[in-house]
């Protein structure tokens, strides 16, 4: 057996870009979700399109908190020897 | 529901009639065996099919970016538990991954994944991780699949248990429908008005 990429048998090379995966994620969660909780289908689309954006927004929002309280609050807190 | 009505300056609060909701064993006992074929039950296409595209959506976009290692019931038992909720696919993924790239390590006797300088054998009675030669390293062989490794594995694997939950969901809203908006709606259009009144 030789090394070559063979979809959804190997995993992707992406690890650059592994904080981008959550916009796919999002989207079809999204989808799934609004199925069965949106209860006009005529409206889904535009369900589907604020549910993603509100999941993107909350966890952009969870980043920004994330950053400011490691890399602020905590060393303005508990500051490291150097 | 509550409904509160004001009253010479106070709040009265009554309770209406809670929402119906029916039963349908068998509109469950579909939604198990494939995502979103409760709702086809039922006669909600349009929100089968959506549903169906969310969770396996989730589900092969975690194998896509993961691979077939995403899914293991021995090496990642807990992850499994939630991404068997997904149903026959994720018990047919895990068959393929156990039985077609795994195999026996000889030191531990242990069914396990393989590393890179391994190759996938069969001693007779079961298959086993054998050292490749220099000579098969440069020729580019190795196991049968490259696991993933860290945050890529890690979201690969809570795709799948995305998927699982989202199943979960969509099952009890096909075991336990409430009324469909949507169709009632379109009657409301379609149905003449016999009594003539509004």
């Amino acid at each position: 057996m030789t090394l070559a990429y063979t979809p959804f048998i190997d995993a992707m090379s992406v690890h650059d870009y592994w904080y981008l995966l959550i916009v796919p994620m999002a989207f079809f969660l999204a989808v799934g979700y609004k199925a069965v909780r949106c209860p006009d289908m005529k409206k889904y689309p535009q369900a589907v399109l604020s549910f993603t954006v509100q999941i993107l927004g909350l966890m952009l929002l969870l980043a920004i908190a994330f950053t400011i309280v490691i890399g602020y609050v905590l060393p303005m807190l508990a500051p490291m020897p150097v | 529901m509550f409904m509160s009505y004001g009253f010479h300056g106070h709040t009265l609060i009554t309770m209406s009639n809670p929402q119906h909701i029916d039963f349908n064993p068998l509109a469950g006992l579909v939604a198990v065996l494939f995502p979103g074929a409760g709702h086809l039950v039922l006669g909600r296409h349009k929100r089968a099919i959506f549903a169906s595209v969310g969770v396996l959506g989730l589900f092969f976009f975690g194998l896509l970016i993961g691979g077939i290692d995403t899914i293991d019931s021995k090496e990642d038992k807990i992850w499994f538990f939630a991404q068997a909720l997904v149903g026959p696919p994720t018990i047919i993924a895990d068959q393929i991954h156990q039985k077609q790239f795994k195999a026996y390590d000889m030191g531990s006797g242990k069914l396990r994944t393989g590393f890179p300088e391994e190759k996938r054998d069969h001693d007779g009675t079961r298959p086993i991780w054998v050292p490749l030669t220099d000579e098969e390293m440069a020729a580019g062989m190795g196991p049968p699949n490259i696991p993933g490794l860290g945050r890529i594995n890690e979201i690969a694997m809570l795709s799948v248990v995305l998927a699982g939950m989202l199943n979960l969901i969509v099952f009890l809203d096909a075991l336990m429908p409430g009324p469909d908006e949507s169709s009632k709606s379109k009657k409301a259009t379609t149905k003449p008005n016999p009594g003539g009144a509004a």
